[in-house]
């Protein structure tokens, strides 16, 4: 134990200092907020969910493998989440979007259309 | 999440029993199947990178960030300092102070040990899967939440000891479709969303504004960035379509653009 702090130890430190700042802003608003919301806050926070979402995964389907590509014949995933936008709109089906999105990405890879 | 059905509220008025617990085992089970792969590349890279396995194994325990744990391994190993390495993925999840603030309305009454395991595992997959269902008025069942969360987690920190000790077996999740899983469970809960033309303009403009930041340079800043800009611009809209109806009375927009959106949580059990 010794020798692996010895031998790890900035690592390690680095990992909990990492942890702290991970798991802070998480907890952060759960203890620091208080009841009640002001009215604004509450309005604000009604687009925050759609915001952060399209956000978070509209890069991932424009960036494929790191490379911006805005052309959806080009780009699998962009392909796919169009796809899946349509899916979801229409069936308004959670696990059917997502098989169907997964089984379309691995279906083009299969055939060799698109990598 | 199952689809919320007729047969909802059977599962809603006790804690444990079994319904629940395959309620939430099911809501946890896609976020378990796309976390896995990338926890497994996360243990390969961590012993490529000669990160001990306790270590990479514990991060994945106790962090529990995508993200988060690929930037702090490849700033680690790419001869960062501590400080860097923190202040780095410090910024990349300050998404999660929007998120927490977020659920706070539906979680802030969890006590003690709940709160602060709650609080821990707020993901990215699973703040989005959990904001959906309290939005459609499901109710904050215990065991359904925390056997979604523990599924996950499961999920991360098993892929993650996979990818540690047999980072060999398996070489290519590509040809399943599985490097796919977490974004198309996105666009599964982020199409929900959608409830009106703002809240489609407000994921529109939180898209855009996220690749631009992202294609800027700004990688690290672009999820927060976005999110505020994009939130912020819907309740202006908002905020001014509801003053303007207030005077006008029947009168409405003439865009109908800020009249149609209702921030109520009601509004969305129409499309559930």
């Amino acid at each position: 134990m010794t020798a692996f702090l010895e031998q790890h130890g900035p690592l390690a430190a680095c990992l909990l200092a990492c942890t702290v700042c991970t798991v802070g802003p998480r907890l952060l608003p759960l203890y620091a907020l208080r009841r009640s919301l002001p009215g604004w806050l509450k309005d604000w926070l009604e687009f925050v969910p759609a915001a952060v979402m399209a956000a978070l995964v509209i890069p991932d389907v424009f960036f494929y493998e790191g490379v911006f590509n805005p052309n959806p014949l080009d780009n699998l995933f962009l392909l796919a989440g169009l796809l899946a936008i349509g899916v979801s709109a229409l069936t308004r089906n959670f696990f059917a979007t997502i098989v169907f999105a997964m089984a379309f990405v691995a279906g083009m890879r299969w055939l060799g259309w698109m990598a | 999440m199952p689809q919320p059905s007729s047969a909802d509220p059977q599962f809603q008025a006790v804690e444990g029993t079994a319904a629940n617990f395959r309620l939430g085992f099911f809501r946890g089970l896609p976020i378990a199947l796309g976390y896995a792969p990338v926890a497994f590349a996360f243990g390969v890279l961590c012993v490529q990178n000669s990160i001990p396995p306790a270590l990479a194994i514990a991060m994945s325990v106790f962090m529990l960030a995508g993200s988060g744990q690929f930037i702090t391994l490849s700033m680690w190993c790419s001869g960062a300092g501590i400080l860097s390495t923190t202040v780095a993925v410090f910024v990349t999840n300050l998404r999660y102070i929007l998120m927490a603030v977020a659920l706070f309305p539906y979680v802030g009454k969890l006590k003690g040990f709940s709160r602060l395991l709650y609080g821990w595992q707020i993901t990215d997959e699973l703040f989005a899967l959990h904001v959906t269902a309290f939005q459609k008025g499901w109710p904050l069942n215990k065991t359904a939440v925390f056997t979604a969360t523990c599924s996950a987690h499961i999920g991360w920190v098993g892929g993650t000891v996979a990818g540690v000790f047999c980072g060999g077996l398996v070489t290519d999740v590509k040809p399943l479709g599985l490097d796919y899983a977490l974004a198309a469970m996105f666009l599964a809960l982020l199409v929900p969303q959608c409830t009106d033309r703002l809240h489609v303009l407000t994921a529109v403009m939180g898209a855009f504004f996220s690749v631009a930041l992202k294609s800027a340079g700004f990688g690290q800043w672009n999820v927060v960035l976005a999110t505020i800009i994009a939130a912020t611009i819907a309740t202006v809209i908002y905020r001014h379509g509801k003053k303007r109806d207030g005077g006008l009375q029947a009168g409405g927009g003439k865009d109908g653009e800020a009249t149609a959106s209702s921030p109520a949580p009601k509004s969305r059990e129409v499309q559930a």
